[in-house]
């Protein structure tokens, strides 16, 4: 074979080899038409709290060109019925989960694994108070911050002087860290302001445990240190009333909205659960576009609501993400 | 480095015809390609481009339709609540019949309306719908859309939207919605009184209309602010309120209907501004330039894959092309390379009918040139022949025989003087015969040669003939092959005037005529027939019976192969008239170079 045709061979074969690089490439850009397919998994995810949550989900991914899909969860959810999610999931091409975890110990194990695989983002440091915190990435408010802010509007509605006050709190769980962090944040704000904390009380609120509220003591001021319990506390409020105690809560739903606007409760401290569903789902499309990003935790902000500034500029928008 | 690197540029290496026919056919065809590539490419952008924008136009005038088609609707109902049930009717006394046929308007309305409702000057509630509880301790009076209603009562305003606050039907629900606010005239127990009109519009509506064009991927959005800029739709609304994005809302309200180009934010982008008539809201379309390319990145992976294709079977033509083309010249260059290794094969003639004329042409001129070798070998042959025979001139035995003899005899008898001169006159043959080996001699030593050959052959033959010289003096300096004349007249001797008493006269003539010389050697002798002088330069071996053995034939062919086919021999003769044998040769001036010129053979 002459010099001629050696360099025509392998003109033809570069040639060749181009023409199947660019077809592979057309064909693999015909066949992507989303980033990819990402879970979210939160309990009582048709729960109107989530609904600025799931606003800022599906802005985020319509923005980046993700397919979100938000699993249909009930109030109560264990381990294993998470994992079992979370693996169907996979199995149906999930591409990342985003989700609120339980509040138990295997969780870290379970989520650490499914980390392995796909990229996983948390809504919420669910983690047992007493143990170690995930070390997965983790999109929220600064629960000492919310915790903090709701005392400070306490003491600032009675110019600091709480001498003399009872209250009592309550929250949905008290052995995940995000309550344990309020909750720290809110009586490390009280310390030393004379306020005596009368009771606690936990529960999902969800059939009637509010109820109890009726056999607690007489207190000055209630806490409710989530949407849940803040809801539950409400709406006994209503058909009842608290026996004079004023409500103050952390809360993220128009239910919770409502009894501020109607006066039941004082004060609500409003977490930024839109940008907690907008920043997670773009975190993890950013670990879906690049393969070596490695998703970094966020906090994100939160809003001091009074029945005077619900119907504020940033009350309304707030109120819009939480009705959409 | 440089220089060779320069070198290497300037000078590459010879390529073979057919690398150069593809080299130049696949670089005119790349070009080519390129350049329709690229003009292919422009040309589909640029069409997309307008086509994208033009779109974005009808689609905006479609949705700005819609959208004035919907406020129509929204201030048609406001009106037919006004007109039709609230101005002609005393609340006092028609109240539930205000309320029911307001009812009927809703309901009529209810896919696009969140309420209606009347309030009087002091923000009570008369009438709404859907019936509703109105908040505890609200204000209405201090509401927007309330004070823009009192503040402009010949107008409808229509608010910025908003989260609803007037009602509470338990449901924890809030509405976000845009309120169409008008100041009426209320009739109340028969007083005339001042009140607003609300008609909540459902802003989820408009944020539909706006959310179904919404749908691009590319980057295409649409907006919707006020106359100020403020947004009243956007689909990063909330990105917006915090901060997370933003939009150049204040420049695009100021913009009227038509087409911009800004860049906002580092990013160029076309803004397409179509009013909303009687709001004054713009309703904005945002095209970034990335959106004139989103689409075309598989457009450019085509264009490249077209022409990869193109260029792999161009390769093929191109190859093809130079092979039938080049196939011709390589085969004859073969052929020619073959024969210049010193093989005969047969000169390749075919291809096109260029190559086979010039296979024609080098074949030919092969046969020539081996037609011409031949002929000079057979030349030097001769030449060799000749001199030979000129050696064997200079040397005859029998000429030299005879001469001593006659010394001989004029010493016996006392002749010395004349013996002398035979001597000298031998030595001075002698002398010029051998020349010092050249066969170039100038025409002078030749006439000289001439003189000492008849001076001795007359002593000889007793000076039975008479010689004559006649010499013009100017061509003594001319070249000449030497030992012409001697054989010419020995002939004159032998065959001319040895058989004469007394009275043969031979005489030797030499001129210049033009360009050439002529010498001739002329007798009175017996003379040749016709069909004699006709042998005498064409057969030698006939002629020569008492001669020195070197014909005329030898005398012509030498001169022919000194000076040219075109000189030689010219002979006249007539039976008892006599013989006249006339030398041409070319006048070369005899110098040392012109001798050597022609003593290698090389004629002028």
């Amino acid at each position: 074979m002459n010099k001629s045709a050696k360099y025509f061979i392998l003109t033809e074969l570069v040639l060749g080899i181009l023409v199947a690089v660019l077809a592979a490439l057309m064909l693999k850009g015909q066949n992507k038409d989303t980033l990819g397919r990402v879970a979210v998994i939160v309990r009582d995810s048709d729960d109107s709290q989530w609904s600025a949550f799931k606003y800022g989900i599906r802005m985020a991914a319509q923005e980046r060109g993700v397919e979100a899909v938000i699993i249909g969860t009930e109030s109560v959810l264990t381990l294993e019925d998470q994992e079992e999610l979370i693996q169907a999931e996979l199995e149906n091409g999930a591409d990342a989960v985003i989700v609120q975890p339980v509040p138990d110990e295997g969780a870290a194990q379970m989520l650490a694994k499914v980390r392995k695989k796909v990229p996983v983002m948390l809504v919420a440091d669910q983690a047992p108070a007493d143990g170690k915190s995930f070390a997965l990435p983790v999109t929220e408010p600064d629960p000492r911050a919310l915790g903090t802010a709701l005392a400070e509007e306490l003491l600032e509605d009675f110019r600091g002087n709480l001498k003399g006050k009872t209250m009592g709190i309550i929250s949905r769980t008290t052995d995940s860290s995000t309550t344990a962090g309020r909750m720290e944040g809110f009586q490390e704000t009280l310390e030393g302001t004379g306020i005596e904390l009368l009771w606690c009380i936990a529960g999902n609120f969800d059939n009637g445990e509010s109820e109890y509220l009726a056999s607690q003591p007489k207190v000055d001021f209630i806490a409710a240190l989530d949407d849940s319990s803040l809801t539950a506390a409400g709406e006994y409020a209503s058909s009842n009333g608290l026996n004079g105690a004023v409500l103050y809560g952390i809360g993220h739903s128009t239910q919770a909205a409502y009894y501020l606007d109607k006066g039941i409760a004082e004060c609500l401290v409003v977490p930024d659960e839109f940008s907690v569903g907008y920043q997670s789902m773009s975190e993890i499309a950013d670990s879906l576009e690049r393969l070596f990003h490695k998703a970094g935790s966020r906090t994100v902000s939160y809003t001091v609501l009074r029945r005077e500034t619900l119907f504020s500029r940033k009350g309304q928008e707030i109120l819009f993400t939480m009705s959409q | 480095m440089k220089s060779k690197l320069l070198r290497a540029v300037r000078l590459p290496k010879p390529r073979g015809i057919q690398s150069t026919i593809m080299y130049s056919f696949s670089v005119i065809s790349v070009s080519l390609m390129l350049i329709i590539a690229l003009v292919l490419y422009l040309r589909f952008s640029t069409s997309s481009r307008q086509e994208t924008i033009q779109s974005t136009q009808r689609l905006m005038e479609q949705t700005g339709e819609s959208l004035e088609d919907y406020l129509v609707s929204m201030r048609q109902i406001s009106d037919t609540a006004y007109y039709y049930l609230i101005k002609e009717n005393d609340f006092s006394s028609y109240g539930e019949d205000i309320q029911g046929r307001m009812n009927l308007l809703y309901e009529a309305n209810r896919d696009s309306l969140q309420s209606i409702a009347v309030f009087n000057a002091h923000g009570s509630l008369l009438a709404a719908e859907p019936l509703a509880t109105q908040k505890e301790n609200l204000n209405v009076t201090e509401q927007g859309w309330f004070m823009q209603a009192l503040d402009e009562v010949e107008n409808m305003h229509f608010s910025m939207p908003h989260i609803q606050n007037l009602f509470d039907d338990n449901t924890f629900r809030y509405y976000w919605v845009i309120s169409l606010s008008r100041a009426i005239e209320i009739t109340n127990e028969g007083k005339s009184e001042l009140g607003v009109l609300l008609v909540d519009m459902d802003y989820s509506m408009i944020s539909r209309m706006l959310d179904q064009i919404n749908t691009s991927e590319n980057g295409q959005y649409y907006y919707l602010c006020d106359s100020s800029g403020e947004i009243i739709y956007h689909p990063r609304r909330i990105q917006i309120s915090d901060k997370i994005s933003s939009e150049n809302s204040r420049t695009a309200a100021s913009y009227k209907d038509g087409i911009y180009d800004e860049v906002f934010e580092g990013e160029r982008r076309k803004v397409v501004i179509n009013t909303i008539s009687y709001t004054g809201w713009k309703l904005v379309g945002v095209i970034p330039y990335s959106a004139f390319t989103y689409g075309m990145v598989d457009m450019r992976y085509f264009i490249i894959l077209l022409m990869l294709l193109m260029a792999m079977m161009l390769a093929v033509v191109n190859r093809v092309a130079s092979q039938g083309i080049a196939r011709p010249v390589l085969r004859l260059n073969e052929s020619v390379s073959e024969y210049e290794a010193g093989e005969k094969p047969e000169i390749y003639i075919g291809g096109p009918q260029e190559i086979r004329h010039l296979g024609h042409s080098i074949q030919k001129s092969y046969e020539q040139i081996e037609d011409l070798m031949k002929k000079i070998v057979l030349e030097q042959n001769e030449r060799r022949k000749s001199e030979l025979d000129a050696l064997q001139s200079q040397i005859n035995p029998h000429f030299l025989y005879n001469t001593l003899e006659s010394i001989t005899w004029m010493v016996e008898g006392e002749r010395n003087d004349e013996a002398v001169f035979m001597i000298s006159q031998l030595a001075r043959l002698f002398r010029i015969s051998l020349s010092k080996g050249r066969t170039i001699i100038s025409i002078r030593d030749e006439i000289q040669h001439a003189r000492s050959y008849m001076n001795i052959q007359k002593i000889r033959y007793k000076n039975t003939f008479s010689v004559e010289f006649d010499i013009d003096p100017e061509i003594e300096d001319y070249s000449t092959v030497k030992l012409i004349l001697q054989p010419l007249l020995e002939n004159a001797i032998n065959y001319g005037v040895s058989g004469l008493d007394d009275c043969g006269e031979i005489r030797v003539e030499g001129k210049r005529d033009g360009e050439n010389i002529l010498l001739s050697v002329t007798d009175n002798g017996i003379g040749m027939t016709e069909e004699e002088t006709e042998f005498v330069l064409t057969d030698s071996g006939r002629v020569h019976k008492h001669g020195s053995g070197v014909g005329l034939v030898n005398v012509n062919r030498r001169i022919q192969i000194y000076f040219g086919n075109e000189y030689g021999l010219a002979i006249e003769s007539e039976p008892d008239e006599g013989t006249q044998v006339r030398i041409r040769i070319p006048a070369v001036p005899y110098t040392e170079e012109g001798t050597k010129r022609l003593e290698e053979g090389i004629q002028e």
